[in-house]
C-alpha cells in the first residue's frame, strides 16, 4: 500500500481540524499508510487569484519540497488539488526548466480525497449509521471542472447507505470565490441563498461537498437566514460510518 | 435616439451589483435566462468533437491573422465590396459617416451589431444629421428606452413583459395590451414602415470567408434581411477576429454559434451574402462597404491573450456566469459584459475601461465549460489580474519562459495596417502597490512552517475576540479551531515520543 | 425524408403541401392566395410550376415598372429553392436576376417550391453541397427555417415579427 502525505490545508488546518481527521480515518480505513508532515502550510491559492504569481510560487516552492517524497498526496479540498494540478506547472516554470518534470510528476500524484478513494483505490466499502441519511451534493466548482470531480461523492455517499436527492442546480456556484467573497460580498450572499434554498427545496438532512471553503461559507450564511439544511464535508459525513471498535483494533489515530 | 444609460448606475461594478440585487423587477426579468443554462450545458456536454475543430479553425486562423485579412479583403473586392479598415473606433465612425455623406444618405436602418456598440456608430451617424433605427425587435426596445442592451445575444433580457408594454405603448401614442404576439403585431407594422424606407442599412456579421469573401449573418427575426434588401447601400462592420479561412468552415461555426446561443439547431435565418446586388438584379445594396474594425485586436496576436480572438459572441459564458445571473448586463458598464467582456472590456481598452472587471468573478469555470471555442475564460481572468496589479493594463509582452504558439505580425511600411495601427500606452511596472506588499510579506511568512505555525498562532487568538454574534455582509464570520490541526498532531508527536 | 421533414417541421411552424407534379404547384398556390403575389422570373422550379397563369392579373413580376411600391402590398411572395435540409426543416433560397431578395421576406406569407430530390438528410449535408461550388455563390443565399420569430419579448418565442409569418413548402416530385 502507498504512503500517502496528507495535505491538511490552511483551512482545514485552522478551521476544521476534525474534518481533516476524518479525512485521515478514511484513509486508513481504505487501508493505507497516511503521513502528516508538519513542515506544510499553504498551497498558495489565495495569491494565484489574487494575481500574485510571485507570491503563490514561494509558497508553491515550499509545497512541492514538502511532499515531494510521498508516492500519493490527498486533500479534503477540491480547490487545493486543483490548484497544484491545475497551475502549479506554470506557476513554478520560471523557477527553471528542471523543475517542470519535478512539478508534474508530484501534480500528478496529487489527488482529492473522494478522487483517491474512488478512482485509484476503488474504496466503498462504507457503512453510514443511521443509514437511509437524505444527502444532497453540492459540486465545488474547481474541484468539478479542473478535477472531474462529480460521481465519486456520490458513488461513496450511496455505497454508504444514504439517499441521494440532486438539489436543482448542483453545479452552480456556492458564491465564496475566495477574495471574491470579499470585494463582492453583497454577490457571494446573495449566491450562498440561492445554493441554500435548492438544498432546502430538496428535504435533505444535509448538503455535503468536498470543500471545507464552500461549506464554510454556506454555513455562516445559514447561520443568519436558518435557510437549508446543514453543511456538511463529505468526510465527515462518511466518516461517521466507520465503527470505532473496528479503527481501534487496527490502531488507528 | 443613443442607447447609453444603465439600470443599474454606479461608479464600480460592485456598486452597481448592489442596485441590481436590490431590483426586484429585474431580478425577475433575469431569472428568465434560467433556460438557457441548460442549453449551454447541452452543449458542453455533447458537442466534443465540433467544438475541437472549431477551435482548431480559430487557432488556424490566429496563426496568420494578417494574411487571412489580406485574403478576405482580395475576396471581397473580387464580388465587387469596397473595403476599409479602422484601427480605431474613431477611424470606423469616420469612414461610416464619410460613406453615409458621400451616398447622400438619409436614413439608416441597423441589424444587431455589438461592434457598431463598440464605436458607438449611432451617436455619430445622428450628429451627421441622419436618423437610425434599430430593426432587431430588442434593440429597437433598448433604443427607445435610451439603454444599452444588457446580453449579446438577448438585448432585453434585464426587461419584464409590463416595461416593454410601456416603452412600445409611448412609442404608439397609446396603451398597447401586455400581450406579446399583440406587441409583435404592433412592433412590425411601426418598424417596416421605417424599414422599407430606408437608404442606408448597416450590419456586423457573424463571419467572413476568406476565400469567397462571403459575410454570414444569423436571426431570428428577419430584420437583418430588410437591411440587406432595401436600402441602396449597405455597410458591414466587421472586427477582424471575424476571419475565417473557407466557406466550408460555415458548417462548423454556424450550428455551433445557434446552439451554444439559444439552443437552437439552426436559427430561423442564415443570410449569406457575397458582394453587392448583381447587373439584372432589382433589389439589394448597389454598393457593399466592409469595414475591417481592428481597435486593438491585432495586438493581441502571439500574445497569451490571444486565444479571446477566438469568440463567436454566442452569449453561452454570460448564459452560464453566476455572477451574470444575479446582476445582469448593465452592472458591468461595458459594451460586452458577463465572462467574455470582463476579457474582451480591458483587452480592447489596453486597461483604460473595466479595471475592475476581471475581479467580479468567483472564477467558479463554468464560462470555460460552456466557451464552444474552447477559450480559458477563467485563466485569462486571473492573469489579468495579475497584470492589472502589475502594470495597470494588460501585459502584452511574455514572461521570461512562457510559451508563445504564434509569431506576432509586426506591420513594416507599405502594409495596409500600418498607418492605421494604434499604440498602445505606456504603463509603469507597479511593483510597490501595498497589496503587492502584503502579499509578498504573507508568503514570505507562510512559506516557512514557523512563520505559518506563529501567525496563524496569533490570527487565531485574535480572532476569538470577535462576537459570536458579529455579522459580516449577512454572513455569521466562522470561528477557528481551538488548536489546529498539525498543532494537535505535533503534540501529540512529541506526547508519545517522551 | 418527407416524413423527417414534415415532422421537423410540426416544431417548427412551416406548413407541407403535396408531394404534387410541378404542373400542379402553380394552380395550387394561387388558389389558396388572395391579391397580388410576387412571384420571380427565372426560376427553374416556378417558371414550369404553371403558377403565372394561375395567377393571371395577381401576379406581381419583377419587371413590373413599381415593383418596389407594390411588393410591400402582395399577401405573398413564391420563390424556388436549391437545397432543403430535413433535421432543421430549411431551404436555401438563392437571390439572383429575377429573383428579388424580397420574395421570401417582405410578403406575409412565403411559399416556397422544394424539389423532393433536394432534400437532404441533414443541413450539414445541405451546407456542403452548397460549399462544393463556393464559385456559383449568388450575392445572397438565405437559409430560411421557418416563419420569422423573436424571443425578446421575456424570452418567449413570439413569431411574426420582421420575415414572413408563414411558410409553406411546396414539395415537388418531378
Amino acid at each position: 500500500m502507498p504512503t500517502v502525505g496528507l495535505f491538511v490545508t490552511c483551512l482545514g488546518d485552522q478551521v476544521r481540524p476534525d474534518t481533516v481527521a476524518n479525512a485521515e480515518r478514511l484513509l486508513v480505513r481504505a487501508g493505507c499508510t497516511v503521513e502528516v508532515p508538519l513542515i506544510q502550510t499553504c498551497c498558495g491559492q489565495p495569491a494565484i487569484t489574487a494575481g500574485e504569481p510571485e507570491a503563490a510560487a514561494r509558497l508553491a516552492r515550499h509545497w512541492v519540497e514538502t511532499f515531494e517524497p510521498f508516492d500519493a498526496v490527498v486533500t479534503p479540498s477540491g480547490s487545493c488539488a486543483s490548484t497544484v494540478r491545475h497551475w502549479y506547472a506554470r506557476l513554478l516554470e520560471p523557477l527553471g526548466a528542471g523543475w517542470l518534470p519535478r512539478v508534474d510528476a508530484l501534480a500528478s500524484r496529487t489527488f482529492e480525497l473522494t478522487q483517491y478513494l474512488v478512482d485509484e483505490l476503488g474504496f466503498t466499502d462504507l457503512q453510514l449509521a443511521p443509514a437511509g441519511l437524505r444527502v444532497t451534493v453540492h459540486d465545488a466548482c474547481h474541484g468539478l471542472r479542473n478535477l472531474g470531480i462529480r460521481d465519486q461523492p456520490r458513488a461513496l455517499a450511496t455505497a454508504a447507505g444514504v439517499e441521494l436527492v440532486e438539489m436543482s442546480e448542483p453545479e452552480t456556484c456556492c458564491g465564496f470565490g475566495g477574495s471574491f467573497s470579499a470585494s463582492y460580498p453583497e454577490i457571494a450572499t446573495h449566491l450562498a441563498d440561492d445554493k441554500l434554498a435548492m438544498a432546502a427545496a430538496t428535504d435533505a438532512d444535509c448538503v455535503v461537498a468536498c470543500d471545507t471553503a464552500c461549506l464554510l461559507h454556506l454555513e455562516a450564511r445559514r447561520a443568519v437566514t436558518g435557510v437549508g439544511p446543514e453543511p456538511v464535508h463529505i468526510a465527515d459525513l462518511l466518516a461517521s460510518g466507520i465503527d470505532p471498535s473496528r479503527e481501534a483494533n487496527e490502531g488507528a489515530l | 435616439m443613443s442607447g447609453h444609460s444603465i439600470v443599474t448606475p454606479g461608479p464600480t461594478m460592485r456598486a452597481r451589483s448592489k442596485v441590481a440585487l436590490r431590483d426586484n423587477e429585474l431580478q425577475a426579468a433575469i431569472s428568465n435566462l434560467d433556460r438557457r443554462l441548460f442549453t449551454a450545458r447541452a452543449v458542453a456536454d455533447t458537442d466534443a468533437d465540433t467544438k475541437a475543430r472549431a477551435a482548431a479553425i480559430r487557432r488556424e486562423t490566429l496563426s496568420d491573422l494578417d494574411g487571412w485579412l489580406d485574403q478576405l479583403q482580395v475576396a471581397l473586392e473580387r464580388v465587387g465590396a469596397t473595403v476599409h479598415r479602422a484601427a480605431t473606433p474613431a477611424g470606423a465612425r469616420r469612414i461610416i459617416v464619410d460613406i453615409a455623406r458621400r451616398e447622400q444618405a438619409t436614413s439608416v436602418i441597423k441589424s444587431k451589431s455589438m461592434a457598431t456598440e463598440e464605436i458607438d456608430c449611432n451617436d455619430a451617424l445622428e450628429a451627421a444629421g441622419l436618423t437610425v433605427l434599430e430593426t432587431d425587435l430588442g434593440e429597437y426596445i433598448v433604443q427607445l428606452a435610451g439603454e444599452r442592451p444588457s446580453h449579446i445575444v438577448t438585448p432585453t433580457i434585464h426587461k419584464t413583459l409590463p416595461r416593454i408594454t410601456e416603452l412600445l405603448s409611448v412609442e404608439a401614442g397609446a396603451p398597447l395590451p401586455e400581450d406579446r404576439e399583440l406587441l409583435t403585431q404592433f412592433a412590425r407594422q411601426r418598424l417596416r414602415e421605417q424599414m422599407l424606407r430606408a437608404d442606408m442599412g448597416i450590419t456586423g456579421a457573424n463571419f467572413a470567408c476568406a476565400d469567397t469573401g462571403t459575410l454570414a449573418l444569423v436571426t431570428n427575426e428577419g430584420n437583418l434581411d430588410y437591411c440587406v434588401t432595401v436600402p441602396r447601400v449597405q455597410v458591414a462592420l466587421v472586427p477582424v477576429e471575424k476571419v475565417i479561412p473557407r466557406f466550408a468552415d460555415l458548417a462548423t461555426f454556424l450550428p455551433l454559434l445557434t446552439r451554444s446561443a439559444t439552443g437552437q439547431a439552426i436559427s430561423n435565418y442564415v443570410t449569406l451574402l457575397t458582394g453587392p446586388r448583381r447587373p439584372g438584379e432589382i433589389d439589394g445594396p448597389d454598393v457593399l462597404h466592409v469595414v475591417l474594425l481592428d481597435h486593438n485586436r491585432r495586438s493581441l496576436v502571439g500574445t497569451p491573450y490571444e486565444e479571446m480572438l477566438a469568440c463567436i459572441r454566442c452569449g453561452a459564458c454570460l448564459n452560464v456566469c453566476p455572477v451574470y445571473r444575479s446582476v445582469s448586463g448593465h452592472a458591468y458598464d461595458s459594451v460586452y459584459p458577463g465572462p467574455m467582456g470582463k476579457v474582451l472590456t480591458p483587452l480592447l481598452n489596453a486597461g483604460t475601461q473595466g479595471r475592475d472587471l476581471p475581479f467580479a468573478s468567483t472564477l467558479c469555470g463554468a464560462c470555460t465549460e460552456a466557451c464552444p471555442v474552447e477559450i480559458p475564460l477563467a485563466d485569462l481572468l486571473v492573469r489579468l489580474r495579475a497584470d492589472l496589479r502589475d502594470h495597470g493594463a494588460p501585459n502584452l509582452g511574455t514572461r521570461a519562459g512562457e510559451h508563445t504558439p504564434h509569431p506576432r505580425t509586426v506591420p513594416g511600411d507599405g502594409h495596409p495596417w500600418a498607418a492605421a495601427t494604434a499604440p498602445l500606452p505606456d504603463r509603469p511596472v507597479r511593483a510597490r502597490s501595498l497589496k503587492r506588499r502584503g502579499f509578498a510579506l504573507w508568503a514570505r511568512v507562510w512559506a516557512s512552517p514557523y512563520g505559518y505555525r506563529m501567525s496563524t498562532r496569533g490570527a487565531r487568538l485574535g480572532a476569538r475576540l470577535i462576537p459570536r454574534r458579529a455579522r459580516w455582509h449577512g454572513r455569521r464570520i466562522p470561528a477557528p479551531a481551538a488548536t489546529s490541526f498539525l498543532e494537535q498532531r505535533r503534540r501529540e508527536q512529541q506526547g508519545s515520543s517522551r | 425524408m418527407i416524413e423527417t421533414l414534415a415532422a421537423t417541421v410540426e416544431r417548427t411552424g412551416t406548413t407541407l403541401l403535396g408531394p404534387m407534379p410541378l404542373p400542379t404547384a402553380g394552380p395550387a398556390i394561387a388558389a389558396r392566395t388572395d391579391g397580388a403575389v410576387a412571384i420571380p422570373i427565372g426560376d427553374p422550379l416556378v417558371d414550369d410550376s404553371g403558377l403565372l397563369d394561375a395567377l393571371g392579373s395577381r401576379a406581381l413580376l419583377p419587371d413590373a415598372p413599381d415593383w418596389r411600391a407594390q411588393i410591400s402590398h402582395a399577401t405573398a411572395g413564391v420563390t424556388g429553392s436549391l437545397l432543403a435540409a430535413a433535421d432543421t426543416g430549411s431551404v436555401a433560397v438563392a437571390a439572383g436576376p429575377g429573383r428579388p431578395r424580397a420574395l421570401p421576406l417582405i410578403p406575409p406569407h412565403h411559399w416556397c417550391l422544394v424539389d423532393v430530390a433536394t432534400i437532404e438528410p441533414t443541413f450539414a449535408d445541405a451546407f456542403v453541397r452548397v460549399a462544393a461550388t463556393p464559385d456559383a455563390l449568388p450575392s445572397d443565399l438565405i437559409w430560411i427555417s421557418g416563419p420569422s420569430r423573436t424571443g425578446d419579448l421575456e424570452m418567449v418565442t413570439t413569431v411574426g415579427i420582421h420575415g414572413p409569418l408563414a411558410v409553406t413548402f411546396v414539395l415537388i416530385e418531378r
